[in-house]
């Protein structure tokens, strides 16, 4: 694999109607890392979240229809591919993902393919209860029997992908509900991409915490454990061309 | 020649013709309309020989004509709402590569807005330099 240094790295941002704290997640990621470029996916905000993303110094690519994160990300996935990046790393818009730790997924990926940033992984104190991390225990269990080594949060939003996942990606990326964390992960550990996590610190979400009844709970297993069911018997897209290159 | 039959056969010529008609006008792509018209077709011999209803049946081993019927008519609509339901999942991939790739372009085209602009900038501070050297080589023959 390529030196750290000479990769180039291109920071994405997938956004729904963030304007509140996209300018300053932008800033910091620019302050913390000056050399990498930041693509902000505007994914069919109603809000001005792509006029204070470009304020702030980011490329926009602005989404005409809300497609979800897995659509934010393949785009953002192809822009790298286009525009000659090795590196992505995906950070949420809304500030709950510290970009002083950016770098530690970046340096994670001299031996693997893609890094994720863990919650539960001991540092921090992110916590989910009830059902809700039943579920996330379930399909950490499941995935890192895949990936032959210990995943503990498999439905992290902050992940780095390197040269390899970064051609597979672009190629292809599920759109599909968790698509962009359960499937995209299977795929890639199925694809003979190396999957591996580091712990990190999650920071107090700018906005409301996510319900959680516990229907919705119940409601979010199914789902996530059908997902999951989809993504292991479902036909592996070739990605043949994508190692050749 | 039974009220219910002529009744079965004009309603069979009907649903051809409409689906002939719709073919004709463009508003059914070829790809569906086959399906369409074979229905059409089946249900025209079924009118015209109710007898080829009973045969199918007793073949099969189906107790009546119309039950046969009844489940062939249930299996052509799960396979219609299969069919449609893997088109809109089609058309929906399709709609997503289309939405990225037009982000993708306009975020091309406002770098190369912004590339333009820069370099026409450059070139028109650099135009009015050399048109004031110019001013100033010509002049000074005549001082």
């Amino acid at each position: 694999m390529a030196e750290v240094a000479t990769r180039r790295v291109l920071i994405v941002l997938p956004a729904l109607n963030e304007e509140q704290n996209v300018a300053a997640v932008v800033t910091h990621v620019r302050e913390t890392l000056p050399e990498a470029g930041v693509l902000v996916v505007d994914d069919g905000s109603s809000d001005a979240t792509s006029l204070r993303a470009r304020e702030a110094g980011a490329t926009v690519a602005r989404l005409a229809v809300n497609l979800g994160v897995g659509g934010a990300m393949r785009t953002g996935y192809r822009y790298a591919v286009a525009n000659g990046y090795d590196v992505v790393v995906q950070v949420d818009a809304d500030g709950q993902h510290d970009p002083d730790q950016v770098r530690e997924l970046i340096d994670g990926l001299d031996s693997a393919d893609v890094v994720i940033g863990a919650r539960f992984a001991g540092r921090g104190d992110y916590k989910a209860g009830g059902p809700r991390r039943w579920a996330m225990v379930v399909l950490a269990f499941v995935i890192s029997r895949l990936a032959r080594t210990k995943l503990t949060d498999v439905t992290s939003g902050f992940k780095a992908a390197g040269p390899r996942a970064v051609k597979m990606f672009a190629q292809y990326y599920p759109a599909e509900y968790l698509g962009d964390t359960i499937e995209s992960l299977v795929l890639a550990i199925r694809g003979g991409l190396v999957v591996r996590q580091i712990p990190v610190a999650m920071r107090e979400r700018s906005g409301g915490t996510p319900s959680q009844t516990p229907i919705r709970a119940a409601v979010y297993l199914a789902r996530a454990g059908l997902a999951l069911l989809l993504a292991l018997v479902r036909r592996r897209p070739s990605v043949e061309s994508a190692d050749a290159a | 020649m039974a009220g219910w039959r002529i009744l079965s056969i004009v309603v069979a010529g009907l649903v051809l013709l409409f689906v002939f008609e719709m073919l004709r006008r463009r508003k059914l792509r070829e790809k569906y309309a086959g399906m369409w018209l074979l229905v059409g077709l089946g249900v025209v011999v079924f009118g015209v020989f109710p007898g080829s209803a009973e045969g199918l049946a007793r073949l099969v081993g189906v107790q009546t004509g119309s039950n046969l019927v009844f489940f062939l008519a249930g299996a052509v609509l799960g396979v219609v709402c299969l069919h449609l339901s893997s088109e809109v999942g089609h058309l929906e991939e399709e709609t997503r590569t289309a939405v990225e790739e037009i982000a993708l372009l306009r975020c091309e085209l406002e770098r190369t807005r912004a590339e333009l602009e820069a370099r026409v900038a450059a070139l028109e501070t650099g135009a009015q330099a050399g048109a004031g050297s110019n001013g100033q080589l010509v002049s000074h023959p005549r001082g």
